[in-house]
């Protein structure tokens, strides 16, 4: 039947292959790998706004009826606001983060380029598919975010102090503004890569745009952290809103709910044509920008940067502090290479990089340590105390994750020629290159201040602890590493995301704050240090010894074994077809 | 010496390679040829280390290469059949790499690149990444890797893909000038007129087994044909290539 079923037309055809092929980028080894992860990613994303629902909250169920109770509107309403730009704030952030994480698939690739060079296909046609991919993938993606939202929010925003207590019109009213703010975040996100297409000099662009995403990413993640504050917005703040919240976009959309709702209070009419003139605009935008920088960006493609940043022939690096070793300053050399050029990989490195300064950010407001001259102190000690290990609980995953993903897989047979003669210096290197990308940075940072807020003593005890708390979460977090990075086949999405969250928020939340909290008291004594000490320095130690154990004997990986996947042996075909995809460049 | 014998390869029950054998001596260069799929790449992974043979066993001056892989990866220049490079490295910083892993001191690697790269005409293009290269210049810059580190036996699947004339002519007169040093060579092509000009010695290889190895003057006498091309032919060949190509015509005009 499928054989005798004709063609579409060729845009059409090229959109349905884009729409399909979203996820696939250069993150993986071959195509649709991504798919579990993506799965994944959508079943934990797309309830997401659940996560605001009081009553389902133990410590808050019956909020609302308590204040339905009350004898006057405002208090009621003003708890909605708040909740209503909560959920707004999180389908804006889940929509860019799932924006970010497809940038390279809104705007054709230089494989598109190529692999459709043969073929009787326009260029526009190519960008009109993929525009329309862009426009299908997005409007879907709102929907299914805005979905449950829109049917949870009448229920619990409903009753005697609701402005429309209607159920239909409450209904109408939150998917209209959740489904546009979605779509506005992303088709914004979609013409800022326009507009750096557009503006930013060809041999600038991949680093900006890599930079740009990296920014975002944090900016993305942050405004997530401040999430659960804006929801316990006390009336006070509400009021307060046209003060500081007039340009917010959440504020916008929630302007466009009060509207369709019935609220004709100048403030929100006024919100609700700014949603509506930024969701017009920000897809204007985007068609123009694609209109415009087709020509551009097809040169961009495919002539690329003619040459790479200067290197004259003999040039120092401070990786050549870390050993004389030829073979250790080659794996050096390759990996600090990789992460600077590959765009894939110094994109997911400077998106845990804007992680790290999410929390650093977020933990200043929260602590007024940047900003309140009278809690500087306080602020300061809580920074030095916390971000040191919250950063390396950060960073360290996210090298490690950066490092498993293949750079050019086919040519990873340099290495295997090569490895046994230096199998064991190679290993030695990616340590020190990982303690030199990760925990050096965070400790030159730190341990100036801290000497600065606490004195020598206090503060070598503390930076001493805290480096030994990095380094057990380094040796867990490496244990059983065994292949080069960026070598070796991946395999995405084989722990749940759920699980994956709930070890940031556990780590995060409690983990790495229990410990700050004892390592602070260790600063101020020296006993409790000389307790803490072998507390800390025993699991290093034993970790250490165990994962040194064997290391370098060991051949190294270079195929992804994926054997842990729980998935009914259906991912098992998936690594069967992989590993040969990815030893099919070697035995072909 | 590199000796092969009974070289095997399985894949998932499918027989690539069966039973190879053959011996190369220093000062030697062999020709190892056959049709797409006769389990030429294969062999030479095997014999390089990134393949495990499902039987049989590479022996080099006496001893089995997996006696001590390392020492005998060490010994070897190996020019793969696709230029598989990482694209953003420039054309130096490759074989900078490529030094360094050899274990090579740095200014040996600095002199040793510098010429190479003067040599195939690519010292200007040197900073440029490997990604915009063409395909002749990656297999400069492959070939020049293979060279490097000194080694005593080159391996190399098609190493004239891609190379304009002038560099072929390069590469051909220094296979013939590596070979004079005592040098062994395994030269796996399909490019005949240049296997039959260099090769002292010639082994075709037809569905994983060797069709014929020996002398490509002994191979002439023998078969009664003049050219490689003909004696190659009529090992190898199983249906007539008139036939297959009045075929296509036919397929494309109905």
């Amino acid at each position: 039947m499928n054989a005798q079923r004709p063609t579409r037309g060729r845009t059409r055809e090229l959109a349905r292959h884009f729409l399909r092929h979203m996820f696939d980028s250069e993150w993986s080894a071959s195509t649709g790998q991504w798919q579990p992860a993506v799965v994944g990613l959508l079943a934990l994303i797309l309830p997401s706004a659940m996560l605001l629902v009081r009553e389902l909250d133990p410590f808050q169920q019956g909020y609302y009826r308590r204040l339905l109770a009350l004898p006057a509107p405002e208090p009621f309403r003003a708890a909605v606001m708040a909740d209503e730009i909560g959920v707004l704030l999180l389908l804006s952030v889940v929509t860019g983060v799932i924006a970010l994480f497809v940038w390279q698939s809104l705007y054709p690739s230089t494989r598109d380029c190529l692999a459709l060079a043969g073929l009787p296909v326009r260029p526009r046609q190519v960008f009109a598919a993929r525009l329309a991919a862009a426009g299908c993938f997005a409007g879907g993606l709102a929907a299914g975010l805005t979905l449950l939202p829109a049917l949870v929010a009448p229920s619990e925003f409903g009753g005697r102090w609701a402005i429309d207590s209607s159920w239909g019109a409450a209904f109408v009213a939150q998917a209209t503004a959740a489904w546009g703010a979605c779509v506005f975040v992303f088709f914004a996100l979609a013409a800022a890569q326009g507009l750096l297409l557009n503006l930013v000099p060809r041999r600038w662009h991949a680093r900006v745009s890599t930079w740009v995403q990296a920014l975002l990413a944090g900016g993305l993640l942050l405004a997530g952290l401040r999430l659960w504050t804006v929801r316990d917005w006390p009336l006070a703040t509400v009021r307060r809103i046209p003060e500081f919240g007039a340009w917010w976009p959440p504020v916008w959309f929630a302007g466009v709910r009060e509207y369709l709702l019935g609220n004709r209070d100048p403030f929100w009419g006024m919100m609700a044509a700014r949603g509506g003139i930024a969701l017009a605009g920000a897809v204007a935008l985007t068609l123009t920008l694609y209109l415009l920088s087709y020509r551009r960006y097809r040169k961009l493609l495919l002539e690329g940067p003619a040459r790479v940043r200067h290197s004259p022939t003999r040039r120092w690096s401070p990786l050549d502090l870390l050993s004389r070793d030829p073979r250790q300053r080659a794996i050096f050399q390759f990996l600090s290479t990789t992460l600077a050029r590959s765009r894939t990989h110094r994109a997911v490195w400077l998106a845990y990089i804007g992680g790290a300064a999410a929390v650093l950010l977020n933990s200043s407001i929260v602590d007024g340590a940047l900003w309140v001259s009278r809690r500087r102190q306080a602020g300061l000690d809580f920074l030095v105390l916390f971000w040191p290990l919250a950063s390396t609980a950060i960073l360290l995953p996210g090298l490690r994750h950066a490092m498993r993903i293949p750079a050019e897989l086919p040519a990873h047979w340099m290495f295997r020629l090569r490895e046994a003669e230096g199998r064991a210096a190679w290993m030695r290197a990616v340590e020190r290159f990982i303690a030199a990308y990760t925990l050096a940075p965070i400790y030159l940072l730190a341990i100036p201040l801290s000497i600065w807020l606490h004195g020598w003593m206090p503060a070598a005890r503390m930076t001493v602890l805290q480096i030994i708390a990095s380094l057990a979460m380094f040796e867990a977090l490496f244990q059983s590493w065994q292949q080069l990075p960026f070598a070796c086949s991946y395999q995405p999405g084989k722990r749940p995301l759920v699980t994956v969250i709930s070890g940031y928020v556990g780590v995060l939340g409690a983990l790495v704050p229990a410990v700050s909290l004892f390592i602070g008291a260790a600063g101020k004594s020296a006993i409790l240090f000389w307790v803490l000490l072998p507390m800390l320095a025993a699991p290093w130690l034993w970790l250490h010894l165990a994962r040194r154990e064997g290391w370098g004997e060991a051949p190294l990986l270079y195929a992804d074994p994926g054997d842990s996947v729980p998935d009914l042996g259906i991912r098992e075909m998936r690594v069967q077809t992989a590993a040969l995809t990815g030893s099919g460049a070697i035995s072909s | 010496m590199l000796e092969v014998r009974g070289l095997t390869k399985r894949y998932a029950g499918v027989l690539a390679v069966d039973h190879v054998s053959f011996q190369l001596a220093p000062g030697e260069i062999l020709g190892y040829v056959g049709p797409n799929g006769a389990g030429k790449s294969t062999t030479v992974k095997m014999i390089i280390g990134l393949l495990d043979p499902s039987e049989g066993a590479v022996f080099y001056r006496g001893h089995s290469v997996l006696d001590d892989l390392p020492g005998f990866q060490s010994e070897i220049g190996y020019v793969p059949e696709e230029p598989y490079l990482y694209p953003y490295l420039s054309g130096y910083e490759y074989l900078e790499l490529t030094g360094r892993l050899r274990g090579m001191s740095a200014p040996d690697i600095a002199s040793k690149i510098e010429e190479f790269l003067r040599l195939f005409s690519l010292w200007d293009d040197r900073h440029t990444p490997v990604a915009s290269y063409s395909k002749g210049m990656r297999q400069k810059i492959l070939l020049s890797a293979a060279l490097l580190g000194n080694p005593q036996l080159l391996i190399l699947d098609e190493p004239l893909s891609g190379l304009d004339v002038g560099a072929m002519l390069v590469v051909r007169e220094l296979m013939q000038g590596l070979a004079e040093q005592g040098r062994m060579i395994l030269y796996s092509s399909h490019v005949l007129e240049v296997v039959e000009k260099v090769c002292s010695r010639v082994l075709i290889l037809n569905k994983g087994r060797v069709a014929a190895h020996d002398s490509i003057q002994h191979l002439r006498e023998t078969t009664h044909h003049s050219s490689l091309e003909a004696i190659f032919s009529e090992l190898t060949r199983e249906s007539d290539p008139r036939a297959i190509a009045g075929r296509f015509l036919e397929v494309m005009g109905s």
